[in-house]
Parts: C-alpha cells; structure tokens; sequence
C-alpha cells in the first residue's frame, strides 16, 4: 500500500426530498447545479475535479435546507 | 368582495379566515376543503387549494402565479418578496444570501443561546415568586425579534417598539381574503405600523451610510445592488427582513412550546436524544405551520393549475397547514411523528419565494428548545387549549405552563 498524497477527492450527493427549491445552489455553481421541473435540485456532475470543489462547498452551504451533501469519494481515482 | 365567479362544476364552500373556528382548529375545515378537490371556491371571492402538490405546481411558477396581491401590497413591490422576475429578485435576495448560509451564521449560536437563556432564567425566577408569566411575551416573542435585530444592529432599546411594530404588521391579513384595503381596520393598523417602522428604518439606513458596520443594514447599504436601489427600496426590503425574521419564527416557538407539553413523550425522547430535536421541530412546523395562507394572483388568461383555466387577476390561496397534512405526501398525516421519514414540508415556502432564514429559524429554535428543556425538563399547560389570534400567521398564546406538572 502506498501512500496516497492526492487530496481526498468529493462527490455531490444530493436529497431531493429535502429540498425547498430555493434555487440558491443553481446561483451559486449553476455549472454544478440545476433545477428541474419542479424546482428540485439536480446536480450535473458527480465527481467533482479540484477546481470545482469550492464552488460546490459554497452551493452547499447556501443551501436552506442542507439538500446538498459532499461525500468523500472512495471510489478508484481517474 | 372580488367580482371573480367560479365557473360551473367548481366546488363551491365559504370559508370565513376570520373565524374563530378557522383560528382555534382549521383542520377540520382544511381537510375538507383538499377532499373537494385540488381548487376549491371560495364564495368569498378566490380560490383556494389544501393539497402539497397543487401548492407546489403554483409555487414553483412565480411568472404566472405572482405576488400580485396581498403579498406585494404588504411587502411593497421593490421588496424582493414581491418580485417574481427572477434576476431581480436573485440579485436583492443575493445580498444577504451570505449572511444566511449555514457556516456564517454558526457564529451566531452563542448569541442565540445567551439570549434564551438570560430570558428563561428571569420566567424562572417569577415562577420563584410565584407568577405564572405568560410564555409568550417572555421568551417566544422576543426571541428571534433580539436575534434578528442583532443581525441588523438595532438598538436593544428599540427592541420593544418595533416588536409591536411587527405584531401590528402581522395581523395585517387577518380581517380575511380579499383584503379590503380600504376599509379593513385589521390591515389599516398594519399599514400605520409599517410606516412607523418604515421612518425609524430610513434613519438607520442614513446612519449606516456613515457608519459601516457588519450588520444586514449596513450589508444592503454598501453592496453593489444597494447603490443603485432608491432610498424606499432600500427601506421596504430591510423591512420585509426585519418583519420576516420576526413573526414566523416568535409563532412557531410558540407551537413548539405547547406541542411538547401535549406530547410528553416527544419531550421525553428529545430529552433523551437531542440529536431528535431537528426533526421532531420539523415535524412541529409541518403538523402545526404558522404561515397559514400564502396568496398568489393569476398573470394573464392562459394560466392553468391543476388542469383548470383560471381567470386573470384571481387570487389563489395556498393553504399551508391542509397542504402539510395531505395524506398522498405524508403517512397518517394528522399524527404527529417525529420518526416520520423526513420530506422538505410547506412550512417555510417552496421555491423562489422560500424562506431566505429557514436556517436561522431552525437554528433558533433548536437553542430555545434545549435551553427551555434544560430549565423545564417536565411541565404541563395550565389551561387544556391555547386560544389562537389570527388563521393566517397562526401561533398558540398566551402560554402557561406549571413546571414539574400540576
């Protein structure tokens, strides 16, 4: 095993379910981000690269009701 | 008394919003309304619907379902609660979306809870000497008004003026829908303490000119969009702030207050596991909104909602507290649950127009339900039912409680 020195990657996951529509993520990182029909939060990429990781903190703390989570991804680097 | 007919075939009732029936138990009422149908008539002279989805299908239109009556004629059209375009709205409302986000306001989590506590501890020490302070006046009231008037540097000794202001500003819609602008006593008090608080707002908008500070005014004043807004622009969106940060947050304290003496074994779970009281407050609002009715009016002759064509310039009126009890989103919805499994309610909006303080709001009300556990882990209601002021912002009081139980 070596050591990993890339930063811990994230990912978007969003709760539908929990979401008022606010708008506010689409605002913020509309590249991340988007509405649907119904105003609920859809997110346009999963994996996020290190350049979209503040945009994508940003949008989440903006968000009214914490519909916006970003996980660690565990998943196998690119 | 609109001039608005419903067309035949339309489920026809009267519903009379100043009623004390309306204001003490409307869910009765509200039931049978979302059982006749998505949109119901009210011979009153709007329409209204108590189902979840229909609220949201009008909710997520502002173009077509804007702010064009009541909502405007109290918030002021430059206010941007009033504004349904949405580049406008997003660029005043971005003023202060900063200032709402979950991380900046963490900060304020000490305030908050020194003010519950300094508050619960003088209810404490009358109840040493024998009052029975009414609940209201002493902790859900002032609550979220010093919160938020912190947030916008208001003076402590304003504190109790504005406070009426706002109560005053809140009973505005309570005389019933339409809303007789000219004659309704209830909306013509409103309108006398909106300009009161109005004049005391555009000092405090001079002063910040001069005085910059961190606070929401001064926030509004120095920001790139506050340079071009015109002084009474300025002032009605401070003031649909102040007003919001206000009424809302003071009722559903005060929900929050009774519903955990009515359910002693919500309270004793909490009590148990805090880490419960976010969602059992949730449940709270969505069982028990304050925000009652939320009108909206039809721009232009093609709008359909529900499969109905509606006429322009009728006003519909959501009706929050039917739509948080409508069994296709919610299981036995007339319970409250706090395991329930967790969905965004109508409580505080949905869409462009929602709450821009739901997380201020939640975050206040989790401090003042711990810090009120904390003194008064068990108490029972002195009377068996709290009498309601208004159906439209609807909250319980006066509250009396005896600690420890009777």
């Amino acid at each position: 095993m070596s050591e990993d020195v890339t930063p811990l990657r994230k990912k978007i996951k969003t709760i539908r379910s929990h979401c008022i529509a606010s708008g506010n993520c689409a605002i913020i990182a509309p590249e991340l981000f988007g509405q649907d029909d119904e105003g609920v939060v859809v997110a346009r990429v999963t994996r996020l690269s290190a350049a979209q990781l503040a945009d994508a903190q940003s949008a989440a703390a903006a968000c009214p009701v914490a519909a916006i989570v970003l996980e660690d991804d565990v998943g196998t680097a690119e | 008394m609109s001039h608005f007919t419903p067309p035949a075939g339309a489920p026809v009732v009267d519903v009379d919003f100043t009623s004390s029936r309306m204001c003490n138990d409307p869910y009765p009422v509200l039931r049978e309304i979302r059982e006749l149908g998505p949109l119901v008539w009210n011979k009153r002279g709007h329409w209204m619907t108590a189902r979840d989805k229909v609220c949201r299908e009008i909710l997520n239109r502002p173009g077509s379902l804007g702010q064009e009556g009541a909502m405007r004629n109290f918030f002021g059209a430059e206010a941007f609660i009033s504004i349904d375009e949405v580049a406008r709205h997003n660029a005043l409302r971005g003023v202060w979306m900063t200032a709402f986000r979950r991380d900046v306001l963490m900060v304020l989590t000490r305030v908050i809870r020194t003010y519950a506590e300094d508050m619960l501890e003088t209810v404490e020490a009358r109840f040493r000497t024998g009052e029975s302070p009414d609940l209201v006046p002493s902790f859900c009231r002032p609550l979220p008004a010093y919160v938020i008037a912190y947030m916008m540097g208001i003076p402590d000794g304003m504190m109790q003026t504005v406070v009426e202001w706002s109560d005053l500003m809140a009973n505005s819609a309570s005389g019933g829908f339409p809303i007789d602008y000219d004659n309704d006593p209830a909306w013509l008090a409103g309108e006398r303490a909106k300009k009161e608080l109005g004049g005391y707002l555009y000092e405090q908008i001079e002063h910040r000119r001069s005085h910059r500070g961190e606070d929401l005014i001064s926030q509004i004043v120095h920001s790139e969009v506050g340079r071009t807004l015109s002084d009474e622009a300025m002032m009605v969106n401070t003031r649909q702030l102040l007003f919001a940060g206000n009424e809302t947050t003071a009722n559903w304290l005060a929900h929050i207050v009774v519903a955990l003496a009515r359910h002693p074994e919500v309270r004793r779970q909490i009590l148990a596991d805090p880490s419960l009281t976010a969602q059992a407050l949730d449940e709270i609002m969505r069982w028990e909104p304050v925000v009652h009715t939320l009108p909206r009016g039809v721009r232009g002759d093609e709008v359909v909602v529900a499969g109905q064509k509606l006429q322009d310039g009728v006003e519909v009126v959501m009706l929050l507290g039917g739509a948080n009890r409508d069994p296709e989103r919610y299981d036995d919805p007339e319970r409250l649950n706090i395991h329930r499994e967790r969905k965004a309610n109508l409580g505080f909006g949905y869409s462009l127009h929602s709450c821009l303080g739901v997380t201020l709001a939640r975050m206040e009300a989790l401090e003042a339900t711990h810090a009120f556990l904390a003194r008064f882990p068990e108490y029972e209601l002195t009377a068996p039912a709290s009498s309601f002021a208004t159906f439209p912002m609807r909250g319980p009081g006066p509250i009396h409680i005896v600690p420890g139980g009777k």
